[in-house]
């Protein structure tokens, strides 16, 4: 009996020393999530600290890393604790929101650009039903949010949480009859860039009614029946799987803003380690 | 000696007072062999716990050889314990240990010598005739044979007093007869004093020189076995000797 | 078949090495703790022989309050915990402090359990025989109740092989986060099911091996 306890100790003791093992590395903590950890995984790859298998795009996981020439270990684990377990990483790549709502979205030292796959991909769309993509008062909209102005004021004011696309100098149609565009957002970021935009779009004869949704779904089904003329708060994958699962014609008429990841400091402040 | 003097237990329950004996003084002199007997909830077991020290009487002295066993507390409380051998109605053997373990538990709870404690459980597993059972284990023993070990393993300190609780009331009647010859030799052979609680006047009339019939928390009779089967004097003890019709 | 198992093998032995790590080495801290607050709880009970009913009372309920903290909330309730103790809050080190403390409450209790199987009569036997509280702690209810604390001991380790599942949260791998991350929501069945293989095979070994040594330590029935 004695001798079957100390083998089950010293089988304990020789597990423990093996996950040991495995130290002074760098350690790159990214989300465990199927979405968020492919672009946590190509963001590395943008900045150059590990190269994935061709192809793989945002089906990339840590097993998809091809070179590692800074011999970092990927940690994947619940997004919403990485701002938390930064003590104990060297880096970590963390969701805007996650890591405003943690208080350090200010450490930030990169983000993803808006050229890359991700801001590409998830990107967030306005929307209406097929056919109305060229209605003069949708097309004004777009122009209102892509314009300038807009853009800039999107960058200013959410610290890098979300980031504007870029502007683009669109042509406002000429508008003769006043009229009232209903668009559905979420509340924050969508309904407040929304609300930016109100004045200018007043000016083009445009009244914006938006109207605050905290779920998914209705302002889709708001749109395809007509009660919505416009909506704005998905990425494009989100209003694909929804086309597809309720049959329904919804467009991106454009893609105005994006909610990047960064990477941010732990352990190590400075991405110098990475120069060598 | 051992004198019970004016021995009262008082249990204090939700229900009110429960007054389990009252006002019981005896003397059993040594190399006695004492039974106590008396209908169930009539205050034996009571007494026995008071006697064995695992319940603390209400009032009242226990004395053995002149000191107070009542009033005595931590270490001194623990090694009058050794002085008092108990042989419970269930045995209590440790079901995970051999029965030279078992013998060896109460001899092994003090500073010990192996070889001194190997050669005392021979002693007494001899004394009980289970000298080729020494390494089994309770459970392949039969009832008489546990009671032998529990009687082996009461003896090992060598106490003054061996308290029975109902030794042979699980037992067939040639094993009860078995157990009895057994504590009539260790008597006999170690001068040990037997206190028995019973309610099997049987027992008390085979092996018993002195008894004591308990009733409601009184001793309502005492003295000499012969003589109260004889004579009974209380109505309960007519009773318990079928002199009486209920 | 061997494709699956070139592609995968690795991933899964190293899963399978988490998640035996983490169970063992917090199954072990669990008992270090858990054993003496079972008994703690079984001794102090009224009629016990450390009777003190009111610390049992507040004693019981703050192990209850501890149990009912659900597992995923526990891990990040005590990360500055894991962090004091172990050096950092991420991997199956760190995974391993929130499960012990998981776990610790709960072997109180089956400790409690086992320990309450023993008669009482063997315990006042041991009292008249003029034992200490230490000494029958040690030497009567611990030693009587092997059999049931071994029975006790699979149940446990199987409850915390189940904990590891969600320590994925922290970064520790093992294979429920393999089966949760690659094979579910990536859509690759047969990782899943691999996985789901692993650990029916895992928790059988345990089983059989726990049940293997109750039997054969308990001389009740010979």
């Amino acid at each position: 009996m004695k001798k079957i306890i100390a083998l089950a100790l010293s089988l304990c003791l020789a597990l423990g020393l093996a996950a040991c093992g495995s130290s002074k590395q760098l350690q790159i903590g990214i989300p465990a999530d199927a979405t968020n950890g492919a672009r946590a995984l190509l963001l590395l790859q943008d900045l150059g600290i590990i190269t994935l298998n061709d192809g793989v795009g945002l089906a990339a996981t840590e097993r998809d890393v091809k070179d590692n020439p800074y011999n970092v270990k990927i940690v994947a684990m619940e997004a919403a604790n990485l701002p938390s377990s930064l003590p104990d990483l060297d880096f970590a790549v963390i969701n805007g929101n996650y890591a405003s709502g943690a208080g350090i979205g200010d450490t930030v030292l990169v983000t993803e650009d808006a050229e890359s796959v991700a801001a590409q991909t998830y990107g967030n769309v306005l929307c209406v039903k097929e056919g109305r993509e060229n209605e003069p008062a949708v097309q004004a909209l777009l122009a209102a949010l892509m314009s300038e102005d807009t853009q800039n004021w999107i960058a200013d004011s959410y610290n890098g949480v979300v980031m504007p696309m870029g502007a683009q100098d669109l042509p406002y149609p000429e508008i003769a009859e006043p009229v009232t565009l209903k668009v559905g957002a979420s509340p924050s970021p969508h309904a407040e860039i929304l609300e930016h935009v109100a004045p200018i779009l007043a000016e083009h004869n445009v009244t914006l009614d938006i109207v605050e949704f905290d779920d998914y779904v209705m302002p889709n089904t708001g749109v395809e029946d007509g009660s919505l003329d416009a909506n704005y708060f998905q990425h494009q994958p989100y209003l694909d799987d929804f086309n597809a699962e309720n049959g329904t014609h919804i467009v991106s008429v454009g893609v105005v803003h994006y909610e990047p990841m960064g990477l941010y400091p732990g352990k190590t402040t400075s991405l110098d380690v990475f120069n060598k | 000696m051992i004198e019970i003097k004016n021995l009262s237990k008082v249990f204090t329950e939700k229900s009110g007072k429960v007054v389990a004996l009252q006002n019981a003084s005896a003397t059993i002199q040594d190399g006695d062999i004492f039974g106590v007997i008396g209908m169930s909830g009539a205050g034996k077991s009571t007494l026995l716990r008071c006697l064995c020290l695992l319940e603390k009487p209400s009032e009242g002295q226990i004395l053995l050889n002149g000191r107070d066993l009542a009033a005595l507390s931590g270490a001194d409380l623990r090694s009058a314990r050794r002085q008092m051998g108990v042989v419970f109605q269930g045995y209590n053997l440790l079901m995970q240990k051999t029965v030279a373990e078992n013998v060896a538990f109460p001899l092994k709870l003090g500073r010990y010598d192996k070889a001194a404690v190997a050669a005392r459980v021979k002693e007494l597993l001899e004394l009980v005739g289970l000298a080729d059972r020494a390494h089994s284990y309770p459970s392949q023993l039969s009832g008489g044979q546990k009671q032998r070990v529990a009687l082996a393993r009461a003896l090992a300190s060598e106490p003054q007093v061996l308290l029975c609780d109902e030794p042979t009331s699980a037992l067939d009647p040639l094993t009860t007869k078995s157990v009895l010859e057994l504590l009539k030799d260790i008597n006999k052979k170690l001068g040990v004093t037997i206190i028995i609680i019973t309610h099997e006047l049987a027992v008390v009339r085979s092996i018993c020189n002195r008894m004591v019939v308990i009733d409601n928390g009184l001793f309502v009779e005492q003295g000499a076995t012969a003589e109260i089967f004889e004579n009974p004097q209380s109505e309960v003890a007519r009773l318990l000797l079928g002199k009486e019709e209920v | 078949m061997a494709q699956f198992f070139a592609q995968y093998g690795d991933l899964l032995w190293e899963g399978t090495l988490e998640t035996l790590y983490m169970t063992f080495v917090p199954t072990l801290a669990a008992y270090v703790i858990g054993l003496p607050l079972g008994v703690l709880l079984t001794t102090t009970k009224p009629g016990g022989i450390m009777a003190a009913p009111t610390f049992n009372a507040v004693f019981g309920w703050l192990v209850n309050l501890f149990r009912s903290i659900p597992f995923m909330i526990l891990i990040f309730f005590v990360l500055p915990l894991t962090r004091l103790i172990v050096g950092t809050s991420i991997g199956a080190t760190a995974a391993n402090v929130p499960l012990a403390i998981a776990a610790a409450p709960f072997v109180a209790r089956m400790v409690e359990q086992s320990l309450e199987e023993i008669d009482q009569g063997v315990v006042e036997a041991a009292r008249c025989m003029g034992a200490t509280n230490w000494q029958i702690i040690t030497r009567v209810l611990l030693v009587e109740s092997v059999p049931s604390l071994l029975r006790g001991l699979s149940i446990t380790i199987i409850t915390i092989f189940g904990y590891t599942a969600v320590t994925g949260a922290v970064g520790a791998g093992g294979l429920g986060n393999i089966a949760f991350r690659f094979g579910y929501q990536r859509y690759q069945t047969d990782v899943m099911y691999a996985t789901v293989v692993l650990v029916v095979i895992l928790v059988c070994i345990i089983q059989s091996v726990c049940s293997f040594l109750a039997r054969k330590s308990d001389k009740r029935n010979r």
